[in-house]
């Protein structure tokens, strides 16, 4: 039992490792932008705005910890006041930092 | 030394941690216009200030539906309707209050009558302590692995249902009631982010001849079980790595402690490993999503039906589960035509694999090619066919549509 616990476990870090090594390599690590807002409203009536800024941004923030599991919405959809509690909920459901949450929330006031 | 005084251990010195390193968060957040970073574009419409909060704080209701058709060869198609409300409610920048009904309806094809659900999912209140540690209580969506935390409402999940381990038969928690601890640290670009929870124990079902050995995480709807389970029994945590802003790894461990009645105590071991990736390449014009899980679960030997009463018995299996999935999907998000564009090719491999020996035992995988278009970005048409394997029972493909909306 034991060594087939231990079997599992080399196994899974194994694959882990295996899995980062070959996702970064696929270029998944390269270059700072993860999608685009453009890409990922797609439809008719959805704005592209978000760019590849320079160095780390409220919007790139935004574009990557929203854009790493659904598709990004026009920030402008909800009211400012919605924005900011939904940034709050969603610090809930993928943890981020204090500054990461502020980031992204003063980009989508438009600061 | 039990799993459960490790977990605890691991938890215990995580959360210092955050506590004691976390800076403290500024309680209103604007920060002057000299700081502003380079290359922030306010987006088109987006009012350029904050305007001051109301005295009862802000309120947000929001959530998602969908509606579901399942069409199986030799059976009545079932149709589903599912709306979750979500009320969120910040009294001030610390505090968030969430809310959360799932309300459902569907024909049951067996009985011709109707199946009504409804429950409450989320109903929590956290607190803000400083940057890197979030503290909270009530019932709320249990973080093991990434599915439910981060693909799990129907306009987020690529496809019209959820993978095995997630399912009936499952062996993923999805929801608690307890407490939490939550937080990141950045380490340069990249984010290390942890989630500790302790709550109320799972059940283990040890009287039904169709399901005796498996584990309900539903039970805390139950105030009976919940009394008999009273005590935070269960402790565990997620741990992920964001590599860099397109990979994520995780690893989930929990450890419970149940008491059937009238049953010995047994304990349990859940973990778990996810491997999640996004990205849009211009080679391929257009952007690739993939997600990995493997999860396993193991119970401590127990004789079920010891007297043999309840016509199953008495029986003794090694009580070892695993199930997992793999997904990919690929959106021409670069092509220059507009349907392409809004179409997502996806196919999904998950398994579920339950000792033969056990009641209602027996493996599963399918393979669910699929395809979803994206009338916005949060309103979707999912069509997809299932090729569900169960071992030792005739196969159950299926036919599924879904449209889905997050609002």
């Amino acid at each position: 039992m034991l060594l087939t616990r231990t079997i599992r476990v080399v196994l899974l870090f194994g694959f882990t490792v295996a899995a980062v090594a070959v996702l970064a390599a696929a270029g998944g690590c390269q270059g700072p932008a993860l999608m685009t807002a453009a890409g990922s409203a797609g439809a008719a009536g959805e704005q592209a705005v978000a760019t590849t800024p320079p160095e780390k941004s409220g919007v790139q923030l935004w574009a990557e910890t929203c854009g790493r599991c659904h598709n990004l919405r026009d920030p402008a959809w909800r009211s400012a006041d919605a924005r900011e509690v939904a940034v709050h909920h969603m610090r809930l459901r993928v943890p981020m930092t204090g500054e990461d949450q502020r980031a992204i929330q003063k980009f989508l006031r438009g600061d | 030394m039990k799993w459960k005084h490790l977990v605890l251990g691991w938890m215990a010195i995580t959360a210092l941690a955050a506590a004691l390193l976390g800076e403290e968060a500024p309680a209103t957040p604007a920060a002057p216009a000299a700081d502003k970073p380079a290359g922030v574009t306010p987006p088109p419409g987006v009012p350029p200030a904050k305007p001051p909060q109301a005295p009862l704080g802000l309120f947000l209701l929001t959530g998602d539906a969908d509606f579901t058709f399942a069409a199986q060869r030799g059976s009545r198609g079932v149709f589903e309707g599912a709306v979750a409300p979500m009320l969120l409610w910040q009294p001030c920048d610390r505090v968030l209050l969430e809310l959360d009904l799932d309300l459902s309806l569907a024909n049951n094809p067996v009985t011709g009558g109707t199946d009504k659900s409804g429950t409450v999912a989320l109903a929590n209140l956290s607190y803000i302590v400083n940057d890197r540690l979030t503290v909270g209580g009530g019932i709320f969506e249990m973080p093991f692995a990434a599915f439910h935390s981060h693909f799990d409402p129907g306009w987020i999940n690529r496809l019209p249902d959820e993978p095995l381990p997630y399912g009936e038969r499952g062996i993923a928690p999805d929801q608690g009631i307890g407490f939490f601890a939550l937080g990141a640290f950045p380490i340069a670009d990249s984010r290390l982010t942890y989630n500790l929870w302790w709550t109320v124990s799972p059940t283990l079902l040890i009287d039904d001849p169709d399901a005796a050995g498996s584990i309900d995480f539903g039970n805390f709807h139950n105030f009976k079980y919940t009394n008999r389970n009273s005590g935070l029994r269960t402790a565990g945590g997620r741990f992920a790595y964001i590599v860099c802003p397109a990979v994520e790894v995780g690893y989930s461990i929990q450890a419970s402690e149940m008491n059937p009645e009238h049953f010995k105590h047994v304990d349990a071991l859940l973990q778990a490993v996810d491997v999640n990736f996004v990205k849009e390449f211009d080679e391929i014009k257009g952007t690739v999503r993939a997600q990995a899980e493997w999860l396993w679960s193991n119970v401590r030997r127990a004789t079920y039906d010891p007297t043999g009463a309840l016509g199953f018995g008495p029986l003794r299996f090694d009580n070892e589960r695993s199930g997992g999935f793999g997904l990919v999907s690929y959106r021409p998000t670069k092509c220059g035509n507009a349907f392409l564009k809004n179409t997502e090719f996806v196919i999904r491999y998950d398994w579920l694999r339950i000792p033969e020996e056990s009641p209602g035992g027996g493996g599963e995988e399918r393979w669910t090619p699929g395809v979803d278009y994206w009338i916005t970005p949060s309103c979707v048409i999912k069509v997809a066919y299932e090729w569900d394997r169960l071992h030792g029972a005739p196969d159950a493909h299926v036919l599924l549509f879904q449209f889905a909306i997050g609002f």
